[in-house]
């Protein structure tokens, strides 16, 4: 049956076109051939796309009050959770009076969330005591935060020039003050400007006479050069400054053959290596001299 | 000669050498019952040294290749001419698009630049010549314009517009057959030109058709010529050869001669009549008629085909239970009448051009319809020489499929592109010289010289 139109005439049925794109779908695929075309279709235009709506966003305020909120709540909600809690604090390798100090210092406290410790800045703040050497700070996996700190040893005492008796470790670090000698007795007591720089010098000059130990009284820095020896009875030992430990030595060695140190010596001087030189005590120069002139008597 | 009528041809030229430096090409054959397109890459180095080295262009085919190859079928296009421009159009379109599909799988991702032939419009050859004397005694590039300037123009007739003009015969005062005579010594240059002219009309329809497609035309070749670059050797081009493009719409020939194309002419009947007449003798559907014809047809009638029987429905009986046959020798009865006379307006044709007195003419059938058994017995009892089958050149790339001889005349476009013969529209037009020329001539030879 053929079509007709309004005025009753037949219309030419329009002929089947065969296979083949139209122009537009022609052109459309011919355009997408090109690489240039491609790449700002898939690459560019998605982009730019991306980049407009994500300025638009960001430049809302209540869009980005509510983000900031939100994100608060997350990070909050986070921190409170049992896994990240702080229970308590370990130290590890200190003497229990430096453990109080240590915590005190480190500040922390309990139920804290591991999140908001600065653990960097708690182990400087331990590391400023004068005890602690080093400290290693960590969260251990129990939920204690672990203070791991290297202790000082306190080698010497030092008699400050504000008349403080100081403890010294062997880089001359104050650790800390004595009110008296006699509390640390064990310790030889150095004296003199400058001796705190030379603790590691003093402690070889104590280790080379281990017999006078009990009879050491003080190591006194002499002009920051030279090391006297200050033993019980007024007796002096005078070091040069160049090799004193050797000098010390021989005088050991003549206190060992001679038993020189238990005679009425006031002065040894071995400054001058070539020439030591004994300087009597004033009694035994009166001694000396009755001794003497009795001889002539007799 | 008129220079200035071929303004169009030279930005054809111009639009190929751009395709040529980009490296990708289509060039796109359009047949009366098939539309085929390659997708061509150009290697630009090799095919500058291939051009340096050898002149005559052979080493030039290593340099290009098939990237993507489609063949569809032609719609509104009859005869070689465009019916149904918008059908037309279609199918040109859907024929690229696939190529370019293909090609793109190889790295060329859309081409702009075609070269399309053309096998309508009524091609007919007119030859002139000219005779000039040499300006300085010695032949230059301006010596062959002059000369071909001073071609008469043929009577081609009104509607009617030159597709070639090759100067196909060089000589030098009594020397001929020179190859270039630029640099030679002489006092006179004879230039013999084959002009070749179609109908404009439908040349200018197939122009319009592609640019429909949104493509640039880099070159419009006539198909037969097309078919002959492909389809004949060497060789034959130089010692002379008929091609016969057997095609669906037309048959057509061309002859080569001295590496030229020497004469191109046309009958207006093909395959798809002989199909016309089966399905009308023998009262069947076209489509039935097409491929009986494909898969029994022949020209030459043995004892033995009598006996051989074959499915022949009648129209509107194709699927009822007793269908007619027929022996092959009726089919035989029916195309042989008209192949016979498609054989014998040629042989009125080549005559009329002279082909019968080439020297060692060769005849070679290309084209679909001369895949028929026995065609090429009937040609030598016709045309008096027996043919040989023309496959197109091998060129890389090429499918499987498109070596037979139906796709002669795409590879021989593949072919023009590669190595254009030189035309009218590659030389400078000459320029009277008066003083203004002459000082215009002197800057140019500055420019071109440092």
């Amino acid at each position: 049956m053929r079509t007709l139109d309004e005025n009753g005439a037949p219309v030419a049925a329009a002929p089947r076109a065969g296979p083949g794109p139209s122009k537009l779908r022609y052109r459309l695929a011919r355009a997408w051939a090109k690489p240039g075309v491609r790449g700002l279709v898939t690459v560019y235009l998605p982009l730019a796309l991306l980049g407009v709506a994500g300025w638009r966003i960001a430049a809302d305020d209540a869009v980005r009050e509510a983000v900031r909120l939100r994100a608060a709540q997350a990070y909050e909600g986070l921190a409170t959770r049992p896994e990240f809690t702080v229970r308590g604090v370990r130290v590890e390798g200190a003497s229990p009076a430096l453990h109080r100090h240590i915590v005190a210092t480190a500040g922390v406290e309990p139920g804290i969330s591991s999140l908001r410790l600065d653990l960097d800045m708690i182990r400087e703040q331990v590391e400023t005591l004068g005890p602690v050497a080093s400290a290693r700070v960590r969260i251990a996996p129990d939920g204690l935060l672990e203070i791991a700190v290297g202790e000082r040893i306190a080698r010497v005492l030092w008699r400050t020039p504000e008349g403080e008796l100081a403890l010294l470790d062997d880089e001359g670090v104050r650790i800390g003050t004595v009110a008296r000698r006699a509390a640390r007795a064990d310790l030889p007591l150095i004296l003199g400007q400058g001796a705190s720089m030379r603790v590691a010098e003093a402690l070889r000059l104590a280790a080379a006479a281990p017999d006078l130990m009990g009879r050491l009284r003080a190591l006194v820095l002499v002009g920051e050069r030279r090391w006297d020896l200050a033993l019980g009875g007024g007796m002096t030992v005078m070091l040069p400054e160049e090799g004193p430990v050797p000098a010390l030595m021989r005088v050991m060695a003549l206190h060992r053959a001679e038993e020189l140190l238990d005679r009425d010596v006031g002065v040894v001087d071995m400054r001058l290596s070539d020439r030591p030189a004994l300087r009597l005590s004033p009694e035994a120069i009166e001694r000396y001299r009755e001794v003497a002139e009795g001889g002539e008597k007799t | 000669m008129n220079f200035r009528q071929l303004n169009l041809y030279r930005n054809m030229r111009s639009r190929l050498q751009l395709a040529i430096r980009r490296g990708r090409l289509a060039v796109i054959d359009l047949g009366s019952s098939k539309i085929t397109c390659l997708i061509l890459r150009f290697d630009p180095v090799r095919l500058g040294e291939a051009s340096r080295r050898d002149r005559l262009g052979t080493a030039l085919f290593g340099a290009v290749e098939v990237v993507g190859a489609r063949t569809v079928q032609s719609r509104g296009i009859r005869r070689g001419e465009i019916t149904d421009m918008d059908e037309a159009a279609r199918a040109i379109r859907l024929a690229l698009l696939n190529a370019e599909r293909a090609a793109a799988a190889k790295g060329v991702e859309r081409v702009d630049q075609a070269i399309v032939s053309f096998s309508g419009g009524q091609p007919q050859s007119y030859s002139t010549h000219a005779e000039v004397e040499t300006e300085t005694g010695q032949v230059t590039e301006r010596d062959i314009a002059q000369a071909l300037a001073e071609c008469p123009e043929p009577p081609i007739g009104a509607g009617r517009q030159i597709l070639h003009c090759q100067p196909v015969q060089l000589g030098v005062d009594y020397q001929t057959g020179i190859t270039d005579p630029r640099g030679m010594m002489g006092r006179r240059l004879t230039v013999a030109c084959h002009v070749l002219a179609v109908e404009a009309r439908p040349l200018a329809n197939v122009m319009e058709c592609v640019r429909q497609c949104d493509l640039d035309l880099a070159g419009v070749v006539s198909a037969p010529y097309a078919a002959g670059l492909a389809a004949l050797v060497e060789d034959e081009q130089r010692t002379g050869a008929v091609c016969i493009d057997m095609g669906g719409g037309t048959t057509s020939f061309s002859i080569f001669l001295g590496d030229h194309l020497v004469g191109v002419d046309q009958v207006r009947y093909g395959g798809s009549h002989v199909t016309s007449d089966i399905a009308a003798g023998l009262m069947m559907r076209h489509s039935t008629a097409e491929r009986i014809k494909t898969l029994n047809g022949g020209v030459i009638a043995t004892g033995a085909d009598e006996r051989e029987l074959i499915d022949a429905p009648k129209r509107g009986e194709e699927e009822s239970p007793e269908r007619r046959q027929i022996s092959r020798g009726m089919l035989i009865g029916v195309i042989r009448p008209r192949m016979d006379e498609i054989f014998r307006t040629l042989q009125r044709r080549l005559h009329e051009l002279g082909a019968a007195e080439l020297p060692g003419s060769a005849i070679v059938l290309t084209g679909a319809a001369c895949q028929m058994p026995g065609i090429d017995e009937m040609c030598a009892q016709v045309l008096g020489r027996r043919p040989r089958i023309g496959r197109p050149l091998r060129i890389a790339g090429l499918p499987q499929d498109m070596t037979r001889p139906d796709h002669a005349a795409a590879v021989g476009l593949a072919v023009y592109a590669v190595r254009p013969h030189d035309e009218l529209w590659d030389f400078e037009m000459p320029r009277p010289l008066g003083a203004r020329g002459r000082a215009s001539e002197m800057l140019r030879w500055l420019r071109t010289s440092w």
